[in-house]
């Protein structure tokens, strides 16, 4: 993991990185744009027994079954309807057990942005709702605070389960 | 070509660096002084795969680095040579090199070429100095490296050639792989083949070896073709064979050196070396060649790039083809659907249409998953020899039936159930076959049978173990687990029971232990790889008359025949093969147990009810269980009543892992994808039934 | 006089009686002469008749007896001899008998002298044909012939003579008996002539007494009774007898009393009768009157009735007219309601097409959504393709920017859109309610319409029931007249009783007292009549008066003015219902 964050960070110094973007409530959060696998709209679930609650259960993307996990739940915000207009991200993380596929539920997408390396600052310490370890750091972009987030700690222990159910 | 055979450069690499980890982890294990001949064999085989891709694709230095290290190998095995540290070291070494100039290749650098040569010399000094009787080592690199230029050199002609070719296999030819009907097809395609057998060498039918060959052919080939592409035939069969190849009136004798460096290792008596990859079903090494496409998954490099009727294709992309083909069931369905909401004369057309789509889908679908079917002889196969060796060992009389081992799985349950049927098969010569003179004081036959059969039924493929030896003895069994406090000294068990008892960890009834079976850790290892595989084992016994053990398996672990049933919005899948009956309860049948929640009388027994949406979570559309439907469910030989709202429909799915993106989940084997593209979750029974008992007791 | 007291039944009961006991004295007399005589010639009959006949008979059974034994001893036959025996029983027992008869009848001291001679010879005859017989029996005929001729015979004759002594003498008896008869007949004769004459003579005596005394009171009676008759009363009758000729007179005298008291009650009841006879004339004019004011006054209502059921015509005439106006005004609201009903079909119409839109626009929004998160899957396959995707990446942001105009024009539409479907929805609900009062208008009118014709239709009923009023009326009015009719009666009749109470007067006045004054009516009451009638005339006099000024109609004037006779007042009748 420490090699993918350096790996980015190589990435990040070599010139610009390309960033997707979306919203959550009021913020907008970052993600590198070469962990997204794919945008789609919402679809029903599949539940699965004995998730966590923010897993809101699996998907059919393209033959393979990709959990899907709500942010805002994961980041205990208001629960917000599903419409069709409901964005899932596909986005790939590399976890303690490999590299894995899995959705997430966001407000809506914004855009793909170029954030170069010297815009990204280190991440204060948040009196928000999101601890400061899934943020990677901060962008400014044309005035917009964008949170870039770290998928792979935000997520790998949720859709492995390595932390959470021993059975696994 | 090249740009064709460049497609199956990654898979080529990617199955060599795993071959080269499985030798390097041989060669640690391997014991000095007494090696296992069947890390030899894996070791060996390893070499010969790579040496074989590596020719094929055209990479000169590591097919010749490898011929050396296959050279040596093939001396270890013979046990002309000892194996020692320095050997195993060289060897060591040997791998790293070759994964180093793979890796190279991969990345299109150049190779080392000092280390390897180094390297190269080292491996033929140990061979020349530890096995001297041996023909010299050198030539053999030679001939495999370059074995075209001197051909070409030889026949140059450019008209159309006359070649006369005498192909006599060395008796071993089939152990080391080779497939006489193979070569002359590819002769055949090359250009007009006549063909002309000697069996003057055929024993009589008691002394007949099946792994033995005992033909010869003389062959005369009318073609286009230069000698080199003649020689290329035979490449894999040099060192098994006595092979000539003469133009017109001149003969030539380029094979010489080839079969003089073979000569010693046909004299080699076969070995007690079990090669599950290279040995070929006995009975018919004539009329049944493996089906082409089942050999190119199976033994990628041994087929080669010259095999025009097959290719290598990983599994992978077999998966994906299998994904893709599912979408596109799901679409048609979909458009089945839609269609069926059409009316008029043109929707009559596009139904029909559409229903031909249907037909093709499922075909293809079908195609695909033959695609991963592989008879089940390649497992079967192995067994001959084993019987031999271990009959011979103990000095009984052995005889192995083998029937239905053209009788197709999935390649992932074959690789699984090897290990389990090689444990029942020493298992049955071991103890279940007595002494010729037990057998004879019992007037039975001298010569014992095992019999291996295989056959589909329901869905499912059955293979049976069987002998007709000494069958199990309850008593001892019995007292051997009153000893190991098993079981309470006054308790009764049923004879389903007792057998059970031989399936517990650590359970040998064998007086003494011997190296081929006994030490007990056998039968509890069979069953649980059974089980993995969502199988079953049963045992059936005789006293005095012989034993049978009863091997249940899916046919693949790709696809399950499934239930379709509905807990409110949710639909789950059952496996049909640990459904027993399904049933609507009426009120009033069904008791409350304290402790033990509600049960059921079914046929001969109560039946506790796990209701699925309780254990699920989902919100039922009824709660009263004569409103919905009970199906009684087997797993780990307990019964449960599953509650459910309703049933849908029975159908084969395909298991998708939830693990690949996600994670276990107790009570779920895998997931599903259903005609509209849902996502249904496949129920694992005897998972669920563990979580349901928890659920109780806690 | 006083002698007389006796009652006069007392008198013919003793003079009755005198006469009996004369009666009795000669009866007794002449019986006793009677029965002495039947005595004598009883006697005669049984002691001296009948003695006679039974010596004859004797004789002859006696001869009977001797020739029956002389014929067997002649015949000297044997066998008849136990026959002549047997003969000879039989009469012998008969003659002991016809003795002992003799011996009980009277006989004086000769007769029985004789007769015992009698009875003696008899025995002998019979002994000696016996001892005949019996030695005939023996066969001595000889012996037997000899008895019988020597003796037998003989001894007969003894008897025969005995009897003829016999016979003499018994004659010579009944001979003094009867002179001794004779004597005393003469002498009871005698007495009984006299007893007669005196009873007579006693009987006559008596009865000119009686007689004398019972014609004077009678006459004094009939002299009362006569004076009655001729209307005399009050006569002074005077009692001297206490018999029942006295208490006839005494009976006279009372009947007189009361009549003079019954003439004096007929007397007055016939005055108060006559003035109540004339008190009934006066009020059954009083009646006549009154009938015929209340003529007039039904007269008057009738045309009352007239002009009401024109009235009443004239108001079922306007309610129909008024209904006539309430279908139109009916007819035009629903003319309204189809419109308004157009109206809404079209802005129904409107709105469905707005909504078409409004959906079309969502799926054009949703296809630049799709179209977004296509663009932005072809943004990252082109980060992903590094720095040949770059080109892709701006095009494919040239076209997430199109997506979103799009997206946003889809939305400033569906904004549009939804706010002109709002306002259609409020054009709509406007229709829709002007369609509600248009229909509730229809409901209203429909109700006038209704009340309109209930109305007409209770005209109808109200003329339909003046109708009835005015028959019943007419009825009235025919009751009336006659009633008037049964009225004059009443006071013809009481007319007429007033006359007839006049002539009982008159009658009652043929009696007068003995003493010459008139009998005048008993009682005060006879008084006080009269004076109830002459009080009650003036208060009934201007009565005429006011029914003369309320008839106006001059037809009941003949009816009023004169009391009509029956048959007149039913030819009036005829008039009357044509009114």
């Amino acid at each position: 993991m420490t090699n993918q964050v350096a790996a980015q960070i190589d990435a990040a110094a070599a010139g610009s990185n390309q960033m997707l973007t979306f919203t959550l409530g009021e913020e907008t959060y970052g993600v590198d744009i070469l962990r997204v696998q794919e945008i789609r709209g919402w679809q029903p679930v599949t539940r699965i027994p004995q998730a966590p609650s923010h897993v809101l259960g699996v998907l059919n993307l393209r033959g393979s079954i990709v959990p899907i996990v709500d942010l805002r739940m994961r980041f205990n915000l208001q629960h917000a309807e599903y419409t069709p207009l409901t964005v899932i991200i596909v986005l790939t993380v590399q976890s303690a057990t490999g590299r894995r596929d899995f959705g997430v539920v966001v407000d809506g997408v914004s855009d793909v942005i170029d954030v170069a390396a010297s815009d990204v600052k280190p991440a204060p310490e948040f009196g928000a709702h999101v601890s400061t370890e899934f943020i990677e750091g901060l962008a400014s972009v044309s005035g917009r605070m964008v949170m870039l987030l770290d998928i792979d700690q935000l997520i790998g222990a949720d859709v492995t389960g390595v932390a959470l159910s021993p059975a696994a | 070509m090249a740009i064709d055979l460049a497609q199956f450069h990654d898979a080529f690499f990617e199955e060599s660096f795993e071959a080269l980890d499985s030798m390097e982890a041989a060669l640690l294990k391997l014991n000095l002084g007494a090696p296992e001949p069947e890390l030899i064999g894996t070791i060996f085989r390893v070499a010969h795969s790579i040496k074989g891709g590596s020719a094929t694709f055209g990479f000169s230095e590591v097919a010749s680095f490898t011929h050396t290290c296959e050279t040596l190998l093939d001396e270890l095995r013979g046990n002309r040579m000892q194996v020692t540290r320095h050997v195993t070291d060289l060897l060591l070494k040997s791998v790293d090199v070759m994964r180093e100039m793979l890796r190279s290749v991969q990345r299109k650098e150049p190779i080392d070429a000092q280390r390897v040569a180094d390297l190269q010399f080292d491996l033929e000094l140990a061979i020349a100095q530890k096995n001297q009787p041996a023909a010299a080592p050198a030539p053999a690199p030679v001939v495999a490296a370059a074995p075209a230029p001197a051909a070409v050199e030889a026949a140059k002609p450019r008209v159309a050639h006359r070649w006369r070719i005498s192909f006599r296999p060395y008796p071993q030819l089939f152990v080391h792989g080779n497939d006489p009907l193979r070569m002359i097809r590819e002769l055949s395609e090359i250009g007009e083949l006549s063909v002309k057998l000697d069996g003057n060498a055929l024993p009589s039918l008691e002394a007949l070896e099946p792994e033995s060959c005992y033909l010869a052919w003389d062959l005369t080939l009318d073609t286009d073709a230069a000698r080199e592409v003649v020689n290329g035939v035979f490449d894999w069969a040099e060192g098994d064979c006595d092979l000539q190849i003469t133009e017109e009136e001149v003969p030539v004798q380029a094979a010489a050196p080839v079969a003089a460096t073979a000569a010693p290792a046909s004299e080699a008596k076969p070995s007690n070396v079990v090669n599950i990859a290279d040995a070929k079903p006995a009975e018919a090494p004539k009329e049944a060649p493996h089906p082409a496409a089942a050999a190119a998954v199976h033994e990628g490099p041994k087929a080669g790039a010259t095999d025009g009727g097959s290719i290598r294709v990983s599994t992978e992309k077999i998966d994906e083809l299998m994904n893709t083909v599912g979408e596109l069931v799901i679409t048609q369905s979909m458009l089945t659907q839609l269609g069926s909401k059409f009316t008029g004369h043109a929707a009559e057309q596009l139904r029909s249409g559409l229903a031909t789509l249907e037909r093709n889908v499922r075909e293809l679908q079908e195609s695909v998953m033959r695609v991963r079917m592989l008879p089940i002889s390649f497992v079967f196969s192995r067994f001959p020899r084993m019987v031999r060796d271990l009959s011979g060992r103990l000095g009984k009389h052995v005889e192995l039936k083998m029937t239905g081992d053209q009788t197709e799985l999935d390649k992932t349950v074959m690789e699984k159930i090897g290990d389990p049927l090689v444990h029942l098969v020493r298992n049955s010569v071991d103890h279940g076959i007595e002494m010729p003179d037990v057998r004879s004081a019992a007037g039975k036959p001298q010569t014992g049978t095992v019999f291996l059969n295989a056959y589909h039924k329901g869905g499912a493929i059955t293979v049976e173990v069987g002998d007709d030896g000494g069958g199990l003895n309850k008593d001892r069994i019995l007292k051997k687990a009153r000893e190991r406090n098993l079981i309470g000294p006054n308790e009764t068990l049923s004879d389903d029971q007792i057998y059970e008892l031989i399936f517990m960890a650590g359970f040998s009834t064998a007086e003494q232990t011997t190296d081929i079976s006994g030490r007990g850790v056998g039968m509890d290892v069979v069953r649980r790889n059974i089980k993995e595989l969502g199988g079953t084992i049963e045992v059936r016994s005789e006293y005095g008359k012989g034993s049978r053990f009863i091997i249940t398996l899916p046919l693949t672990l790709a696809i399950v025949d499934g239930q379709s049933v509905a807990v409110g919005t949710e639909t789950y899948i059952v496996p049909l093969i640990t459904i027993i009956e399904s049933l609507q309860l009426k009120q009033g049948m069904v008791n409350r147990v304290a402790g033990s929640g509600e049960v059921f009388w079914f046929r001969d027994g109560y039946v506790p009810v796990v209701r699925l949406h309780e254990v699920f979570g989902v919100e039922p559309r009824t709660t009263q269980l004569h409103e919905g439907l009970i199906m009684v469910v087997e797993g780990e030989g307990r019964k449960v009543g599953l509650f459910v709202d309703d049933l849908l429909g029975q159908q084969q799915v395909v298991i998708k892992s939830l693990e690949t993106n996600f994670r276990r989940v107790d009570g779920v084997s895998g997931a599903t994808i259903l005609g509209d593209g849902a996502v249904a979750l496949i129920l694992d029974v005897p998972g669920l039934i563990r979580v349901a008992t928890q659920r109780l007791a806690a | 006089m006083n002698t007389w007291n006796i009652s006069v039944k007392a008198k013919l009961f003793a003079t009755l009686a005198l006469t009996g006991v004369v009666m009795i004295l000669v009866g007794g007399i002449g019986l006793s002469g009677t029965r002495s005589s039947n005595a004598d010639l009883d006697a005669i009959f049984s002691n001296r008749f009948m003695p006679t006949g039974w010596v004859g008979t004797i004789e002859t059974h006696e001869r009977a007896v001797l020739e029956k034994a002389e014929e067997v001893v002649i015949r000297q036959d044997g066998a008849a001899v136990k026959a002549a025996l047997d003969l000879l029983q039989e009469r012998q027992g008969e003659v002991k008998e016809l003795l002992a008869k003799l011996d009980a009848t009277e006989l004086t001291d000769k007769e029985r002298q004789i007769v015992e001679q009698f009875r003696a010879n008899g025995a002998d005859v019979l002994g000696l044909v016996q001892e005949a017989m019996l030695a005939a029996q023996s066969g001595n005929f000889s012996a037997a012939e000899s008895t019988l001729i020597e003796k037998a015979r003989p001894a007969y004759e003894k008897l025969n003579t005995a009897g003829d002594n016999l016979l003499k003498t018994q004659i010579e008896v009944a001979q003094v008996m009867r002179t001794e008869a004779d004597a005393s007949f003469k002498k009871s004769s005698a007495f009984i002539i006299g007893a007669i004459v005196v009873g007579i003579g006693l009987s006559g005596l008596l009865g000119w007494l009686i007689i004398r005394s019972i014609v004077s009171t009678l006459n004094t009676a009939v002299s009362i009774a006569d004076r009655i008759s001729s209307g005399e009363l009050g006569n002074d009758v005077r009692v001297e007898t206490s018999d029942e000729l006295g208490r006839l007179l005494e009976g006279l005298k009372r009947m007189d009393g009361k009549l003079v008291e019954i003439v004096g009650g007929v007397r007055g009841s016939a005055d108060a009768v006559g003035a109540a006879a004339r008190q009934l004339s006066h009020g059954n004019d009083d009646l006549s009157q009154r009938t015929q004011e209340q003529a007039a006054a039904l007269e008057e209502t009738a045309s009352s009735m007239e002009q009401m059921t024109a009235t009443v015509k004239q108001n079922a005439d306007n309610a129909r007219q008024a209904n006539q106006l309430a279908v139109g005004a009916r007819e035009q609201a629903e003319k309204g309601g189809a419109v308004v009903q157009r109206a809404i079909a079209a802005v129904g119409e409107i709105n469905n097409s707005s909504r078409k839109i409004a959906d079309i626009i969502g799926v054009i929004d949703e296809i630049a959504f799709q179209t977004n998160l296509l663009a932005l899957n072809a943004a990252v396959e082109a980060a992903r393709a590094g720095e040949q995707g770059r080109g892709f990446a701006v095009v494919a942001t040239e076209v997430r920017n199109l997506a979103q105009r799009s997206a946003s024009a889809a939305k400033e539409i569906k904004g549009l859109i939804n706010d002109s479907v709002d306002k259609v929805k409020v054009g709509s609900e406007l229709v829709d309610e002007s369609g509600k009062t248009l229909s509730e208008i229809m409901e209203s009118v429909k109700k006038v319409t209704d009340i309109v014709a209930e109305i007409a239709a209770a005209s109808e009923e109200q003329s339909a029931g003046i109708e009835q009023v005015n028959n019943a009326v007419s009825q009235m009015d025919n009751v009336t007249q006659q009633n008037a009719a049964l009225v004059e009666e009443a006071s013809a009749a009481s007319k007429s009783m007033e006359q007839q109470s006049g002539t009982l007067v008159n009658q009652i006045g043929y009696f007068r007292r003995a003493d010459g004054s008139g009998i005048t009516g008993s009682g005060s009451h006879s008084h006080a009549a009269p004076e109830v009638v002459r009080q009650a005339q003036p208060v009934t006099r201007p009565r005429p008066q006011a029914v003369r000024k309320a008839g106006l109609a001059s037809k009941p004037k003949a009816v009023a003015s004169s009391p009509a006779p029956l048959a007149r007042a039913s030819g009036d009748d005829s008039q009357w219902s044509d009114f």
